[in-house]
């Protein structure tokens, strides 16, 4: 007799008492749900932790100057010729033009733009480069034109964007922004003008944050304006071989990862600070941070996982009493099927056979109540969150994510206990002397 | 033909509790000899050993000494694997209670002696269908056990006897279970299978009327063998040559 034979025969016994046979699973499903749904918030709590850490800025490395490690002389603060000049990181990205970019936020300080006679609206100045839109962190949507280009910053183009908030205080409704061009008064007295490329959208926090629901007058409100990078760099008289920094954020593409990215980085860096006896330049990833994060996550998952497990030992013995009990009923049938010829191999295997499916099954139906568990605790958390931290909502994706692992693990775990409490009832079916067995009433 | 008996039993003898006080012996010395195309009846009040020597015939005992050979082999240095598949080739069984598995229907009922002889699933359908027309139970074949009237399930038990074309029926007190026009049904399925199938039964029961019927009647008392009588040609059945056939086994 085959070993599929021997599965269809067991499942035809299993649906012949089908109330039984899943009240048998119960414990089994108990056992496993309660796993899969530790491990699926366990892995959930992570992953979403860990895109949210990307979304708030932890997508980027950030490169910056440090004393090497073998350096013995004496301390000093850096020289303007130690630092990182954008001519080395726009060197650095000309060398992988599709993986890397830079990202930067420099603040060039207030500007004021006369609104009219009386009214002189208060803005902050911001230059980036052409990928910080890109980047997850910034959330912000551009609702009308365009964002800054590559070209922008290359050609130091005049263009900027302004906000809908600005937009509001600035133009009257239905106006068109788009090519209009503002003279900024910085705070050095020098005027800028800006022609508007793009809107862009604040998201409701920094709407929050900027005081839209406190303050009443509109016009009092400080708006952001980007600006390129390279325009301003310019516009203050400096070369990207003189503009220093102490530190540059480096981000990667989806041709690229964090691996990669750091490796190009250390290449280059290595390369130009060698003769440097002093100073080198330091990778700092920010998802290392979370590694610490995951591996308690996973120490208290697993923990809780195993005292959970211990419930499956209890599904255990439920199968090995039931398989005991419908061996005793069947005793008849085991005389019969050793007369017509089954080898106690033949009876031993359909028993454990029963029991392994008996498990298996009630490990199917705990992973997928484990994974509903996963899908409902995630609807329940996404509720509280609204309610309680609406404004932070936007930041925190939460994801649930099923242990893989975890799955087949309790699976394999499942088909064990059925194993291990099948086979003693089957031992004890497998010996049974046909003799007596017929003869049992 | 063949010459040699398909049951050869040399003084064979059962004991249980050996070495204990209550030593117990059931079968003394039992010398036997069944020829192919034989139908026997083995008849004895309930106590007398027939049982248990039937559980010998059909190897699901062993007997404490002597020696059993059935179709020409002997089974004292057989395993307990090699005893299984002469059981499921070489013998099959019908009980007084007719031990049908309960919750499968008839067919699969029929298949288990072929499920467990490895043959494929369709064949064994098929070899099982046409036993159950065998026995007159063609249209029945879906039924459960429970479905089925006494003499319905005796007829089912019957084809999977039959199923993995035995050496030997061994039928023990097949009627008993069964009133007297079921019982009648089935004594004339087992004539039906004796004439026209050429099988080898043997009976066991205790009613000497069905014994009659029978080409032999070996009857047995206390674990012995107190008679080994021929028919006498009878009105049931006229002569075969399955007769002549044992009239030259028995000159041996």
């Amino acid at each position: 007799m085959n070993f599929i034979e021997s599965i269809k025969m067991a499942f035809a016994s299993l649906m012949i008492n089908k109330m039984r046979s899943f009240l048998t699973m119960l414990g089994i499903i108990i056992g496993i749900s309660a796993v899969i749904t530790i491990t699926t918030i366990g892995n959930s709590i992570q992953k979403t932790l860990s895109n949210t850490f990307n979304t708030l800025g932890g997508a980027t490395l950030e490169l910056y100057l440090t004393v090497k490690d073998d350096y013995e002389g004496e301390w000093s603060e850096e020289e303007e010729e130690d630092m990182i000049t954008l001519e080395m990181v726009d060197e650095l990205l000309a060398q992988h033009p599709n993986e890397l970019y830079m990202s930067v936020t420099q603040n060039c300080g207030k500007a004021s733009i006369p609104k009219n006679d009386t009214v002189d609206l208060q803005v902050n100045m911001l230059a980036i480069t052409d990928s910080q839109f890109k980047l997850p962190t910034v959330r912000k949507q551009i609702v009308k034109g365009r964002a800054i280009s590559k070209a922008d910053c290359e050609q130091c183009k005049h263009g900027c964007l302004v906000s809908d908030v600005f937009v509001e205080q600035y133009f009257k409704p239905n106006e068109d922004p788009i090519g209009k061009t503002l003279t900024f008064t910085m705070e050095t007295g020098e005027n800028y003008h800006f022609t508007i490329i793009g809107v862009m959208e604040y998201t409701e926090l920094e709407k929050n944050q900027l005081g839209m629901n406190q303050i009443r007058n509109l016009d009092e409100i400080e708006t952001h304006i980007y600006v390129p990078y390279h325009t301003m760099l310019k516009l203050s008289g400096k070369d990207p071989g003189e503009q220093t920094m102490s530190w540059v954020d480096i981000g990667w593409t989806n041709d690229c990862d964090v691996e990669t990215a750091k490796k190009y980085c250390h290449e280059y860096f290595d390369e130009k600070y060698a003769n440097n006896d002093q100073w080198e330049v330091e990778i700092f990833d920010p998802a290392e941070q979370m590694g610490m994060i995951n591996t308690v996550l996973n120490v208290i998952t697993i923990a809780i996982s195993i005292i959970a497990a211990i419930s499956l030992i209890v599904g255990g013995v439920g199968v090995m009493n039931i398989m005991l009990v419908s061996i005793l009923e069947r005793t008849r049938e085991i005389g019969v099927r050793k007369a017509m010829g089954a080898l106690n191999t033949d009876i031993r295997r359909q028993f454990v056979i029963e029991a392994i499916i008996i498990c298996l099954i009630g490990g199917l139906i705990g992973v997928a109540i484990g994974i509903t568990n996963g899908f409902v605790i995630s609807a329940i958390a996404k509720a509280i969150m609204n309610s309680v931290a609406s404004q932070y909502a936007e930041y925190i994706t939460l994801t649930v994510q099923p242990s893989l692992t975890a799955i087949f693990v309790s699976l394999g775990f499942s088909m064990l206990t059925g194993l291990a409490f099948g086979y003693y009832p089957a031992e004890r079916a497998a010996k049974m002397n046909p003799i007596d067995a017929l003869r049992y009433e | 033909m063949s010459n040699s008996p398909v049951i050869h039993m040399e003084s064979v003898t059962k004991k249980y509790y050996i070495g204990e006080p209550n030593e117990l012996q059931i079968l003394f010395d039992i010398a036997l000899d069944i020829n192919e195309g034989e139908f026997v009846s083995i008849v004895g009040a309930s106590g007398s050993g027939k049982s248990t020597l039937m559980n010998i015939i059909g190897l699901l005992d062993r007997p404490t000494d002597g020696s059993y050979a059935l179709s020409g082999n002997d089974t004292k240095s057989l395993d307990d694997i090699q005893l299984s598949r002469i059981r499921n080739k070489e013998i099959g069984f019908v009980f007084q209670n007719f031990n049908l598995i309960p919750k499968i229907n008839a067919v699969r009922n029929v298949e288990l002696p072929l499920l467990y002889a490895g043959m494929p699933q369709k064949k064994r359908t098929e070899r099982a269908m046409e036993l159950l027309e065998l026995v007159g139970m063609g249209d029945r074949y879906t039924h459960d056990p429970s479905q089925l009237s006494g003499g319905q399930k005796q007829r089912v038990a019957i084809a999977r006897a039959m199923a993995n074309n035995p050496s030997i029926i061994l039928a023990d007190e097949p009627t008993g279970a069964l009133d007297t026009k079921t019982g009648r049904m089935v004594m004339d399925l087992f004539h039906k299978l004796h004439k026209e199938e050429g099988k080898t039964i043997v009976l066991i029961t205790h009613s000497p009327e069905l014994a009659q019927e029978t080409d032999r009647m070996i009857t047995i008392s206390d674990g012995r063998i107190i008679s080994d009588a021929e028919r006498v040609p009878s009105l049931i059945r006229p002569d075969s040559d399955s007769d002549s056939d044992r009239e030259g086994a028995d000159a041996e």
